[in-house]
Parts: structure tokens; C-alpha cells; sequence
């Protein structure tokens, strides 16, 4: 097989609306389950926050009752179609802000669990399994912005 | 390219919009809620000291830093107890420690008996400050023998380096 030809087939197998759809839809469904636990309890989420040593005891009460609601709304976004676009750009800066805690956590030899998912304490630690996590989830959003940006180009330049 | 710059701009007024409606929720919610959260009043979780020392009382459970740490194991008489699971304590452990797993403690604490018995300090610890299981073996120790244990708050995580290790 040319190098053309298998080219051909990861842009007929990703650039393409369903796919966008997929990708689009998963990351919302990711964040939108992320939120739950974190709604729920956001006390315990609140010493997950702690835990990470980033931010000032003032604020980490205030970042962990609207984060998560921040994850549901944009999640949902993601999902149902809405403001997609805005949804995309939040959920990518999250990804990044996620990723920069996980490895300022590595680097600092915190010993953490992430409260990616759950705020029990028991799920993934903090570190390298949550930075690539993230950073598919990234490549998975920008697949999908970019697919619709360049959809909408031809009609906004005529 | 004026068509950029305008989406560029609606695209940020969107994120922004996304982020105020869903703080705004969350405010709201929070504040109908009972109870609520304090939003500018975070307390870190307190230090895992189960209970010290009451008057008239015997002391219980008890935490000990580093350095008493270090003392404490040049002394005759003092146990060290591992209370990670055997994989861990395999790895690397306190020398002269032995391991009681916290969640196994019905099985693995009845050999050590004898020799608990007879020891004037018993110190519990795991693998750092983040753990439980040293508390809840010291507490199930102080419960079983009537007597005051001592935790290792910081573990082997802030032993390795400073002291020597078994593997």
C-alpha cells in the first residue's frame, strides 16, 4: 500500500462528519459523567482540589462548586449540539489547565488520586495515565472543531 | 481576514457566556443547598491523629514525626509495623520491620501476638501521608492490646533516604 493511498484511508476513516459526531459526542459524555460525582460531593471534591497544592485556600471551596457544573454544561453542549463550538474551546482549556495539574503532580512527587471521575479517593492517580488521557480527548475535540470549522469556511467566505 | 477575527470573537463570547450560565448555576445550586458549601472558607482535611492523650486518661493513638522516627528505631524495644499490603513491604520496607496488612489484620496479627506482647513501643506506619491503613492497624492494635501505639505519619515516603531500608 502507498504511503498516498493510506492517507486516503485515515482521511476517509477521520475527516469525516461522522467521526466528528463520535468524537464530539464522547467528550461530552466523558465530561458529563465526570461532573456527577463531583456535584454530588463537592466537599470531597474540594479536598481533591486541595490535594493538587495549585491553588489558595480561599478559592478551592469556589472552584470546586462551579467547576463541575462547568463540565455538565459544556458536556451536554458537546452532546446536544448548542454552542458546540464555544463548548469545544472550553473543554480543550480544561484539558490543558487538567493536563498542567497532572504534570505539576508527577514533577512534584504528589502522590494523588486525579478526581477525574470519582471524589472517593480510589480512582486514577494523578500522573502520566491522566495526561494521555487527556490528550487523546484533545486530538478527539479538535478533530471535530476543525471538521465543522472548515465545513462552515466555504459558506462564510461566499 | 475579517471573517477570522469575527469568529474568533464570537467564539470567545460564546466560551465565556458557557462559563458564566454554568458558574452561575453551580452558585445557585450551592446556595440552595443544606448544607452548602462555604465558598471562601476551605479548611484542609485535619491531621489523621485518631486521638492523643486525655487527662486521667492512657494515651491511644498517637502521631510521631520523622526525627522521633529515627530516634525511636536505634532504641531497643521498639517494633516498627508495616501496615501496606505484603507487595508493598516487599519493595522496601523499614529494616527490622514486620508487616501487618491493615485489611488483613485477622490473619496476620495473630503469629505477631507473642512478640507485641512483649515489646515496650509499637509504631505503625505506610507508604506516606496520603495513606490510612497505619491508622486504622494502630487502631485496631490499641483496641486488641490495650495499650498505646505510635503512627509514622509520613511513611515510607518520607523515610526512603534518611533511613536504613529491607527489601
Amino acid at each position: 500500500m502507498s504511503e498516498r493511498s493510506a492517507g486516503c484511508i485515515l482521511k476517509l476513516v477521520f475527516w469525516n462528519k461522522i467521526t466528528a459526531l463520535l468524537f464530539r459526542v464522547f467528550v461530552g459524555g466523558v465530561f458529563v459523567y465526570a461532573s456527577i460525582d463531583k456535584i454530588i460531593h463537592p466537599d470531597q471534591f474540594a479536598d481533591m482540589v486541595y490535594n493538587y497544592r495549585m491553588l489558595p485556600f480561599f478559592i478551592i471551596n469556589f472552584f470546586a462548586v462551579i467547576l463541575p457544573w462547568i463540565e455538565l454544561v459544556i458536556g451536554l453542549c458537546l452532546i446536544l449540539g448548542p454552542f458546540s463550538d464555544g463548548a469545544s474551546a472550553v473543554t480543550g482549556s480544561l484539558l490543558v489547565v487538567f493536563i498542567i495539574a497532572s504534570a505539576a503532580a508527577l514533577v512534584r512527587g504528589l502522590d494523588i488520586s486525579c478526581g477525574c471521575f470519582t471524589t472517593s479517593g480510589e480512582g486514577a492517580k494523578a500522573g502520566w495515565e491522566v495526561i494521555i488521557t487527556n490528550i487523546f480527548l484533545i486530538a478527539m475535540l479538535a478533530q471535530s472543531f476543525f471538521f465543522k470549522l472548515r465545513r462552515q469556511r466555504p459558506r462564510a467566505e461566499a | 481576514m475579517p471573517n477570522g477575527k469575527v469568529y474568533i470573537k464570537r467564539l470567545i463570547i460564546r466560551s465565556l457566556f458557557l462559563v458564566v450560565a454554568a458558574s452561575a448555576i453551580g452558585l445557585i445550586v450551592n446556595a440552595a443547598r443544606t448544607p452548602n458549601v462555604d465558598l471562601f472558607g476551605y479548611k484542609p482535611p485535619k491531621k489523621k491523629i485518631v486521638e492523643t492523650r486525655k487527662p486521667g486518661q492512657e494515651a491511644t493513638v498517637s502521631e510521631i514525626d520523622l526525627a522521633t522516627a529515627l530516634r525511636l528505631l536505634k532504641t531497643s524495644g521498639v517494633l516498627f509495623i508495616d501496615a501496606r499490603k505484603k507487595v508493598e513491604f516487599d519493595t522496601g520496607h523499614i529494616r527490622g520491620a514486620i508487616n501487618i496488612p491493615s485489611e488483613s489484620f485477622e490473619e496476620a496479627f495473630p503469629p505477631h501476638k507473642a512478640s507485641l506482647l512483649k515489646t515496650a513501643k509499637i509504631v505503625t506506619y505506610c507508604s506516606d501521608v496520603e495513606c490510612d491503613e497505619a491508622y486504622e492497624l494502630a487502631e485496631m492494635l490499641r483496641e486488641t492490646l490495650k495499650r498505646p501505639i505510635l503512627v509514622f505519619g509520613g511513611g515510607m515516603k518520607e523515610y526512603r533516604g534518611k533511613g536504613p531500608v529491607e527489601e
